[in-house]
């Protein structure tokens, strides 16, 4: 039987060159009975992981390569068939990429006549190039055995002229000649998906230019007897000796770690064992308990047995490095379930404050390196990133990338464009379209509200292609912080090329891959909340209050009910995690008052929760109005935490273990499963073990099934209560302060904008409603930062950093160079080294108010000192300026939102409702709770957030501002139809509706809404409107 | 004296005016600019539901679902204006375009044909009003004071006071000023044009720069602009152009944005007292190249209804082969009012050359029979091989393929007639449109050694065409 390897075939990791998986060709080589099949996809190795994947599971051998096309001279096909040829094609493809932008790369002839010394090549000439001769024999000199001539037939009207082309060449070079497919297709069936991403790629419609599509299929993986009939016997023999010969598989590209990890003479098993029990002293100093000493031997035993020690050591050696820099940092993620991280000092969940799982972290049947994700302080990320960089050198450290994939909105626009479709029309289809819609898909949305157009053929055909489409990749993007590093340079086990930032490259493989690979990828994320607190806890050491001691994430006073207390009302405005709407009108409800509330707080309020009706049972619980029942001790022992109500992943975890009799491996498989059913379905095989295990230890079937399906909808959905708990820790650190220290909390967040989910605005009122004064930002007060000045009356200025268009450096600069009395002119701010832009900025914001009076005046004044001045009035520059009348308060509050995004006079609405009878007739936001329940009445404010949630049933939640406080409003979906352009459009919102008031949760259900906006533009309140 | 005439929705009113039914239903202008796609004109209807200007599409169709948009292309708005100026022409000499929107208007040298101020500045309101497009005037003795005032749509006086206090009064923003001033103008508390005024020329040359105090000195009339030698001249050549509203399907949909073309021509003719004999619509449409209809009468006229019975003859021949979205109508070639008539084919001794010869066949023969052959991308054979308008060439880069130069009707063919040459060049495509072929060719030669192209398709042979 013929023997047959396709030596040349692109995966859509070629970005709109090819319609085929990497899966799918493999899959497909191997139905065809194929030897081996090389992707080889242009200048990259970015789909071979995924192929790998899919041919360990088959029996069919998988050939890495690389395709290079040379403008006149054709097409190289380079294949790797040893490790050592495949560092070598991973090194060229680097240096081809980075002689290029990101996304393009540049090769030359020159390049293929040295530099190679192991790979394969296969030359597809271009039969125009005049020097073909020349350039094969230099090819055969220096490739040598190593060299073949690429013939290709696709049905074209010029087979036979190519054909006798290669015939002819090859009777000079003497070369052997091997055939491939050029594939770009798995099967036939994909040329409508192929050709529509030629045409995507070409930027062309296929009615106004045919010319994209292929004129015939034949780049699809065909037949054995297909092949027969399309090449000689000897070519097609040929690829079948080649893939003999080649013997590279990818998981040659073991993980060796850096040698600097560990000190001489010590290995990296010992070195991690004296820094866990070095840890676990510190973290216990009155004495480890046994529980945590045996947790960390268990752990310990299988780090060594997997040989995972690099992943902890090179972690710790950041963290440590964070340290000695006073960098906050926190890992989070399943990595809490760790104690020998925590011992470490990685994370900050200790064990005795959560049910550890270390499964759910490691396990032997997961098979996977440890993923430890590493929050640090988002303005100091990039120190510990250039750490990274200096100590492992670029060449040995680079970004994992981001496959950015085709997601619903840009598969609908390009396959539209593509069939003809206006960019008009596309979003006229698009924009009604609810994609999260469980009943109706969005393909049946479309045939509902437009039969007409998605009845017709090519509605139809936009319909399938944009199905087809999603989840193609479209580019590579750098990942978020996540890092490789090698013992040797990167480039040797995967390619590295130029991102989009400067300084920064990225490897050819995202997260996923470096998993499958088991090589180390560590993760530098950054948090905004990390920094706040550092700052929050800088000023609080400074001052000095807190009895002389200093203050640490560590030592901040845990379980204080004065914090319990405050997140009861709802006052959670700035603090991490649990500031959004949803956390608002959660807390007065689930009232927590232990840490461990606060991690159930944070889990409950997901959508995932709220969709698996989770949160109703636990309320009802907790509130004592209903009964918890377990079949079990063992069960009891899962889900007492969370009173019978499945949670956290670890406890689905837990359950499979002890009603089940599952491994920790197992039962972290079976998550992974659930997470993933839809895609592999191996519930199946999981569903017939959970049962039977259940049975065997007595549970009935009713109820084991009961419990499998409650699995089953959790698991797709399900928190890990690890995360959640590090999470719970910033939570309550920052509740602490912002109970104890409002100002240094206010000051905290304030100076890491941006961040979080409020405004500066926001969170300055929320302040003065904590009783923080404000005072405005002055050139001649104010620094760069917000200040805390006094604690009693607690008082902060603002900083200069709040005015818009303003330069830090110059700023910063200027204010060295501030006199002691204070800048006098506008000639001792340009002395002091500032550009007429930030003296202007500073104007507008009023921050000159003590240098040259009112802003109009400032403004005014500062405008002589323009570049383009004529000359004529560079001279009469020093004439005393003209005097100009003030602002009126109106004016004052609108430039103030203008230039700084805040106010410190009054609120806008308390100003207009002077002069709006609507207004006036409001309820103001912090009477509501007076209101009763049911009671019909109006209110208004400042739109400052818009939000409809996917589970929400198309009613959106809008929060309005006024001048006491933020009032929650229910808008349903025939409401907003009705209003529609209040809805949409309104800044200033009024509302007529009926108050629900339930645990002590205001909303307001809007029954009629009408837009103020206009009222908001009013530039001087007087008879006369101005546009 | 200065009128100036601004024309805020000039696009937006042209396409209403050649498609009157969609008056009642909201029709918008959006425009890209830095990749946001934002609300240029709307009409009406549109403003009702809270489409204006300045606001993003995407939030304009969620406004108004029923909301029909077109893109707005300050070109054609351009193109427009210059039709303005046409129609103005019979009435004013002394124009001077601004586009894309503005034309002044020099009233002195008017008041004596139209007997005073007054009467001149009645006139040319009732010639705009013609245009049926929305307008809006003023009239002063200083050219920008006039652009200001017709911008803000103050209320149209003669009365010099009125006319000062009104301008006094408008907002900074509407005085047409670079947005900088503006913005540092408003910065500084000047709201108004009345606020600027009031402060002393140095101070504002000093403060807001030269283009302020220009402004402001033009404004006063202590500075003379070059606009009184820009006068505007009419074009030589005529050419119009509608955007449709929406896309027509049928000849019936185009009757009345191409009579109104027609009817603009007639005018354009007339002002200048000339005739032609050849006109040409081209029609935009959907998912092909553009179409042209060509007219021409057996003798030269100026009369839209002469050239509109023969068009009437040509949409009877065969209807429209895709979907029209613009229609745009051009002449030129034109001859003075005076030149004799000649009748169609009379002349013995015609040569006129080939175009005529082409309207002329056309006509008779009818327009799909008269093309000039030509060959696009498209891989499937028939389509690939098109029938683009005569005397067109060029266009489609093409590669070279090995095909015959005439292609049949496919024939059948017995096989075993004919010897297989080379081959197959296979062909499965057309999966797009309703025109897809599954085949395979072979280059053959016949009994009497004649080369031609043979395909297979659903187990029959066919002769497509010969080599030559």
């Amino acid at each position: 039987m013929m023997a047959f390897a396709e030596l040349h075939a692109l995966s859509h990791y070629s970005f709109l060159r090819s319609a085929a998986a990497p899966e799918e060709l493999v899959c497909r080589a191997e139905k065809l009975g194929y030897s081996a099949i090389a992707i080889t996809d242009e200048c990259s190795v970015a789909g071979v992981v995924k192929a790998y994947e899919e041919a360990k599971q088959r029996d069919i051998k998988l050939i890495i390569g690389s395709e290079f096309h040379i403008t006149d001279y054709g097409t190289f096909v380079v294949l790797a068939p040893t490790r050592e040829a495949y560092a070598e094609l991973s090194q060229k493809i680097t240096e081809f990429r980075g002689r290029s932008k990101k996304g393009s790369y540049q090769a030359n002839i020159e390049d293929f006549f040295t530099g190679f010394s192991d790979c394969f090549l296969l030359w597809l000439p271009d039969f125009q190039q005049s020097q073909l001769v020349a350039v094969g024999k230099k090819l055969c000199h220096v490739w040598h055995s190593r060299f073949w001539l690429l013939y290709e037939r696709h049905y074209q009207a010029d087979d036979s002229e190519t054909f006798n082309a290669i015939v002819e060449l090859n009777k000079v070079l003497k070369a052997r000649v091997v055939c491939a497919g050029g594939v770009r297709m798995a099967t036939k069936q994909q040329q409508p998906l192929f050709d529509t991403m030629s045409a995507i790629r070409e930027g062309h419609s296929l009615y106004e230019n045919s010319g994209v599509a292929s004129g015939n299929a034949e780049r699809h993986l065909r037949s054995l007897q297909e092949l027969k009939q399309c090449y000689p016997a000897a070519w097609l023999n040929e690829s079948s000796n080649i893939a003999n010969h080649c013997h590279f598989c990818l998981s040659e590209l073991r993980y060796e770690y850096p040698a600097e990890l560990t000190p001489k003479g010590l290995s990296a098993t010992a070195y991690l064992r004296q820094l866990t029990e070095d840890g676990a002293r510190r973290r216990y100093p009155t004495g480890i308990p046994a529980s945590v000493k045996a947790q960390y031997e268990k752990e310990l035993k299988l780090i060594q047995e997997m040989q995972y020690e690099a992943f902890f050591l090179t972690i710790y050696d950041l963290v440590q490095f964070a340290n000695s820099q006073g960098i906050l940092y926190q890992g989070r993620g399943s990595a809490a379930n760790s104690v020998v991280c925590f011992c470490l000092g990685i994370t900050a969940v200790n064990p005795s404050q959560i049910e550890v799982l270390f499964e759910r972290f490691i396990s032997k049947e997961r098979n996977e390196p440890p993923d430890i994700d590493v929050d640090f302080e988002h303005e100091r990320r990039e120190e510990i990133i250039q750490y990274i960089y200096k100590k492992y050198t670029r060449k040995r450290a680079a970004l994992a990338a981001t496959v950015i994939t085709y997601r619903f909105k840009s598969a609908f626009r390009d396959v539209g464009k593509t069939l003809g479709f206006s960019e008009q029309q596309l979003q006229f289809y698009s924009q009604n379209l609810d994609t999260r819609d469980k009943e109706d898909s969005w393909q049946q949305q479309l045939m509902q509200q437009h039969p007409n157009v998605f009845g017709s053929k090519k509605g139809q055909l936009l319909l399938l292609l944009v199905e087809q489409l999603k989840g193609a990749p479209r580019h590579l993007s750098q990942h978020v912080g996540g890092f490789v590093i090698a013992s040797d340079e990167v480039a040797r086990l995967v390619p590295v090329e130029n991102a989009s930032m400067p300084e920064r490259t990225v490897i050819q493989w995202d997260k996923t891959d470096l998993e499958t690979l088991g090589l180390l990828k560590v993760d530098v994320l950054a948090l905004g909340m990390l920094t706040a607190l550092r700052k929050m806890l800088a000023l609080v050491n400074e001052k000095g209050t807190n009895n002389g001691k200093s203050l640490t994430l560590a030592n901040i006073p845990q379980e204080d009910q004065t914090v319990y207390k405050q997140l009861h009302q709802a006052d959670s405005m700035g603090i991490f995690q649990i500031e959004s709407r949803a956390q608002m009108t959660m807390l007065p409800r689930l009232k927590p008052k232990t840490f461990y509330d606060l991690v159930i707080q944070i889990a409950i309020v997901r959508p995932g929760p709220i969709q698996g009706d989770m949160v109703h049972p636990y309320l009802r619980r907790r509130d004592g109005l209903e009964n918890v029942n377990y079949p079990s001790e063992e069960v009891q022992s899962v889900l007492k935490r969370t009173l019978g109500v499945p949670i956290f992943q670890e406890q689905v975890i837990k359950l499979a273990m002890v009603a089940a009799g599952f491994t920790g491996g197992e039962a972290d498989q079976l998550r992974r499963a659930m997470a993933s059913w839809g895609k592999r379905g191996q519930l199946t095989h999981f569903e017939h073990k959970l049962i039977k295990g259940m049975r065997e230890r007595g549970y009935t079937q009713d109820f084991a099934e009961r419990l499998f399906r409650q699995i089953c909808g959790f698991g797709q959905y399900g928190f890990p209560e690890s995360h959640s708990a590090s999470f719970a820790n910033l939570a309550y650190a920052s509740a602490w302060f912002k109970t104890h220290y409002p100002a240094a909390f206010y000051v905290g967040l304030l100076n890491s904008l941006p961040m979080g989910f409020y405004s500066a605005s926001q969170l300055v009122q929320d302040g003065q409603r904590h009783n923080v004064e404000f005072l405005p930002a002055d050139i001649n007060k104010s620094n760069w930062d917000y200040e805390w000045l006094s604690q009693e009356p607690n008082v902060v200025r603002i900083g200069l950093r709040q005015i818009k268009s303003l330069s830090e450096v110059r700023i910063k600069e200027s204010l060295k160079h501030r006199p002691e009395a204070g800048f006098k002119g506008l000639k001792d701010l340009e002395n002091a080294g500032l550009n007429k832009f930030d003296i202007q900025a500073l104007a507008k914001a009023d921050a000159l108010r003590s240098v040259l009076g009112h802003r109009y005046q400032a403004h005014w004044e500062s405008l002589s000192e323009r570049d383009s001045q004529m000359p004529l009035f560079a001279q009469v520059s020093d004439c005393p300026a003209r005097q100009l009348p003030a602002p009126q308060e109106v004016e004052d509050i609108k430039a103030d939102y203008e230039t700084q995004g805040l106010s410190l006079r009054r609120h806008p609405v308390t100003l207009l409702r002077a002069h709006s009878k609507e207004l006036s007739r409001c309820v103001v936001a912090k009477e509501l709770t007076d209101c009763r329940s049911g009671q019909v009445l109006s209110v208004a404010g400042l739109v400052t957030c818009r939000q409809r949630p996917g589970t929400s049933s198309g009613v959106t939640f809008f929060t309005l501002e006024d001048e006491t406080g933020n009032i929650n409003v229910v808008v349903w979906a025939h409401t907003a139809r009705q209003f529609r352009q209040a809805y949409l459009t309104s800044k200033l919102l009024w509302v007529k509706g009926v108050v629900e008031i339930k645990s002590g949760v205001v909303h307001v259900i809007a029954g009629r809404l009408k837009d103020l906006t206009s009222l908001l533009t009013i530039e001087r309140i007087e008879n006369r409107r101005f546009h | 004296m200065w009128l100036y005439c601004h024309f805020p929705q000039l696009l937006l009113d042209s396409l209403l005016r050649a498609q009157p039914e969609f008056e009642k239903q909201a029709v918008a202008l959006y425009q890209v600019q830095n990749g946001q796609s934002l609300i240029e004109q709307s009409n009406q209807v549109a403003q009702q539901a809270g489409v204006s200007q300045g606001i993003a599409s995407v939030m304009a169709i969620a406004l108004c679902e029923d909301l029909k948009l077109k893109e707005y292309s300050v070109a054609k708005e351009e193109r427009l204006l210059c039709g303005v100026a046409d129609h103005l022409y019979q009435w004013a000499a002394k124009l001077v375009l601004e586009p894309p929107q503005g034309i002044y208007v020099e009233l002195d040298s008017l008041e004596k044909l139209y007997g005073g101020l007054s009467n001149t500045a009645k006139t040319l309101h009732l010639a705009v009003k013609q245009l049926g497009v929305r307008s809006q005037l003023a009239v002063t003795n200083n050219a920008l004071a006039a652009k200001v005032l017709a911008e803000a749509d103050a209320p149209l006086t003669m009365n010099d006071e009125k006319t000062c206090h009104q301008l006094k009064g408008l907002s900074i923003k509407s005085s047409g000023l670079p947005d900088k001033v503006v913005r540092d103008s408003l910065s500084a508390g000047i709201f108004s044009i009345g606020d600027l005024l009031d402060i002393p020329v140095s101070d504002i040359g000093r403060q807001l720069g030269k283009e302020a105090l220009f402004y402001i000195q033009e404004l006063k009339g202590e500075l003379k602009t070059q606009r009184a030698s820009d006068f505007y001249q009419p074009s030589e050549r005529f050419f119009q152009h509608v955007d449709l509203v929406s896309e027509v399907s049928n000849w019936q949909g185009l009757r009345f944005p191409m009579k109104r073309l027609l009817n603009e021509l007639e005018s354009f003719l007339y002002q200048r007292q000339k005739v032609v004999q050849h006109i040409k619509f081209q029609l935009y449409q959907r998912d092909k190249s553009c179409s042209e209809v060509r007219v021409a009468t057996a003798s030269p006229s100026w009369r839209a209804q002469s050239f509109w019975s023969l068009l009437q003859l040509k949409m009877e021949q065969a209807p429209l082969s895709a979907p029209v979205l613009e229609v745009s109508l051009q002449a030129s070639d034109f001859s003075s009012l005076s030149v004799k008539k000649s009748h169609f084919f009379h002349d013995a001794k015609d040569t006129q050359g080939l175009f005529p010869l082409i309207g002329k066949l056309q006509v008779k023969l009818g327009e799909n029979a008269v093309y000039t052959p030509a060959v696009s991308d498209d891989p499937r054979p028939g389509i690939n091989e098109y029938k683009q308008p005569p005397c067109r060439f060029g266009g489609f880069s093409v590669k070279p393929v090995k095909r015959p130069l005439w292609l049949n009707h496919p024939e059948r063919v017995n096989l075993d007639e004919w010897s297989l040459s080379n081959g197959p060049e296979r062909k499965r495509c057309g999966w797009w449109d309703n025109q897809p072929i599954e085949r395979d060719y072979w280059i053959a030669t016949d009994s009497k050694h004649r080369k031609g192209w043979l395909f297979y398709e659903s187990g029959q042979w066919y002769l497509q065409g010969w080599f030559s």
